[in-house]
């Protein structure tokens, strides 16, 4: 009886799960999530006049997506609500990169020489703590309309954190991986491309995913502070005329291109991290 | 032939507090060429700042120290060293691990070089795995194919298999004394496992407090198994390392017991 027991639990335990199962199982719980989050909001809008449901959201952006009669009669040029989510996602995702770049380069050089961190590493730690709204209006007077602003203040934000996060990364490498390379003749910038900056990728993707959240919204506030065109824009327009559907619709689209973009990171992380991620 | 030669040798760090610490008190040692000396001694006594001065990671406060007549100032090629950490690069394949020491060699020659020193590990079926892959004895052996594919005339090695089982440990003395005999480099190898010393050494220091107690030739047969480290010889000379670094004292609990 007691064998049974025991053979009934081995074979459960050691039981192979389908690749399918595995792969609901890891989805499970963002899915639970958002449908969750759905549900809650259905209850709200139906408890509160002034919230719309999810139904007309989904409505709204199916409706206006590409081509809106709506949006031109608020200010705003012909054409749906994607073009100006393409902008904004061009801003974070032009910004975002040339950012990313030069912060990283620049906490990785901070790590490495001492000089340039005392003088690299409180710059970065001053704008970081600047707060968007005090520093868009300074942009826009400088970049003007054009969208040059919302790429450079998305550009130097994004440099600010991957500046403190690559250059965590390079300090916390273990001495002796830089002693043992130092004796295999390793200097300079074979130094720097085959340990420092593989040695600090887990932390620059980290970083990387922190910086690109929040790149959306400083993109989109930037735009709605001044812009002629981008979510920012319409979400103004829409905020004018008291249209909370369609901002709601707006504010949807940039979380789904969030996510998009998020789990790309993750993808690319999984690759060129496969050497830490199994 | 004296490859590497001390003289006079202290090291004095300054402590967080302010205060001098000497690690190593003027000290005069020769190594010949070829030789596998063991370094023994207690944590602290100064055995892993003697090899790190060696290795050029830790620079003198006086005397000299010179390798095949050339003064160290600083990590040299012509020193390997194996740390007590695992030290293999975690973002290369193990094949791309040993290469990396071998920088300036045609591609082919590299290939063949890699191929070689894996195979004389054990590891030519692993070369393009990813270190995570593999066990810490495996990494080891990594790390040793790695210094040995250099063809440093020194290997340093620093308390380099303290972490792993005993079998594994017993594995990799076997492949390390292997290498050491075909190669003919000169080790150098801090142990803080008096059997390790006896295994692997032609001679053995009993280093403490800054300072060499002892200087034993470990002539026993090679290779060393349990009638060679069961013998006369080898008792006297774990009974002379034992005295050296006073084992069975207890100073401090005998004066907190007065």
């Amino acid at each position: 009886m007691g064998e049974a027991v025991a053979d009934r639990q081995i074979s459960s335990i050691s039981a192979p799960m389908r690749p399918q199962a595995v792969a609901l199982l890891r989805w499970l719980p963002g899915l639970v999530g958002i449908l969750g989050t759905v549900a809650a909001w259905h209850l709200i809008s139906e408890a509160r006049g002034n919230v719309p449901s999810p139904e007309e959201v989904v409505t709204n952006i199916w409706t206006n997506l590409f081509s809106s009669d709506r949006l031109p009669g608020i200010g705003l040029p012909k054409g749906g609500y994607f073009p100006h989510v393409v902008s904004t996602a061009l801003n974070v995702l032009l910004g975002g990169t040339v950012g990313a770049f030069v912060g990283t380069i620049s906490g990785l050089f901070s790590a490495s020489s001492q000089r340039f961190g005392d003088v690299a590493s409180p710059i970065a730690t001053l704008i970081g703590t600047v707060p968007i709204v005090i520093m868009a209006p300074f942009f826009l007077l400088w970049f003007g309309l054009s969208g040059l602003a919302q790429f450079a203040l998305v550009a130097m934000y994004t440099a600010t954190t991957l500046h403190l996060f690559a250059k965590r990364g390079a300090e916390n490498m273990p001495k002796e991986l830089l002693e043992y390379a130092s004796i295999l003749g390793t200097r300079g910038w074979d130094q720097f491309f085959h340990l420092r900056l593989p040695g600090s990728l887990p932390e620059i993707f980290g970083g990387l995913r922190i910086a690109f959240a929040g790149a959306w919204g400083l993109a989109a506030v930037t735009e709605m502070l001044g812009a002629q065109f981008g979510s920012g824009r319409v979400i103004t327009a829409l905020r004018a005329v008291y249209d909370l559907t369609g901002i709601m619709a707006v504010v949807l689209l940039l979380g789904a291109m969030a996510i998009l973009l998020d789990i790309l990171l993750l993808a690319l992380r999984r690759y060129i991290l496969r050497w830490k991620i199994s | 032939m004296t490859l590497i030669k001390f003289e006079k040798f202290a090291v004095e760090f300054t402590l967080g507090n302010g205060r001098q610490f000497t690690a190593l008190k003027g000290l005069d040692l020769d190594i010949p060429k070829g030789q596998f000396v063991c370094i023994v001694g207690k944590s602290g006594g100064g055995k892993s700042t003697l090899v790190r001065s060696l290795a050029g990671l830790t620079l003198p406060t006086g005397g000299k120290l010179t390798v095949d007549g050339q003064p160290v100032t600083g990590p040299s090629r012509d020193r390997a060293m194996v740390f007590q950490e695992d030290t293999v690069f975690p973002w290369m394949r193990v094949d791309e691990n040993v290469g990396f020491g071998l920088q300036g060699l045609l591609p082919e020659k590299k290939r063949e070089r890699i191929e070689k020193w894996l195979q004389a590990v054990g590891l030519a079926d692993f070369s393009k795995a990813w270190p995570r892959e593999l066990s810490g004895g495996m990494r080891k052996r990594v790390a040793l194919a790695t210094v040995f594919a250099m063809g440093s005339p020194v290997l340093i090695m620093d308390e380099p298999f303290g972490a792993l089982d005993f079998v594994t440990r017993a594995n990799i003395h076997a492949i390390l004394l292997d290498l050491w005999r075909a190669s003919g480099t000169t080790v150098v190898f801090v142990t803080h496992d008096i059997e390790e010393a006896l295994v692997l050494g032609d001679r053995i220091l009993v280093v403490s407090d800054g300072r060499i107690l002892d200087d034993l030739s470990c002539d026993l047969a090679r290779p060393r198994d349990e009638d060679v480290l069961g013998s006369t010889k080898a008792v006297g000379l774990r009974k002379a390392i034992i005295g050296h670094l006073g084992i069975g004292r207890q100073p401090m609990l005998e004066s907190a017991d007065q």
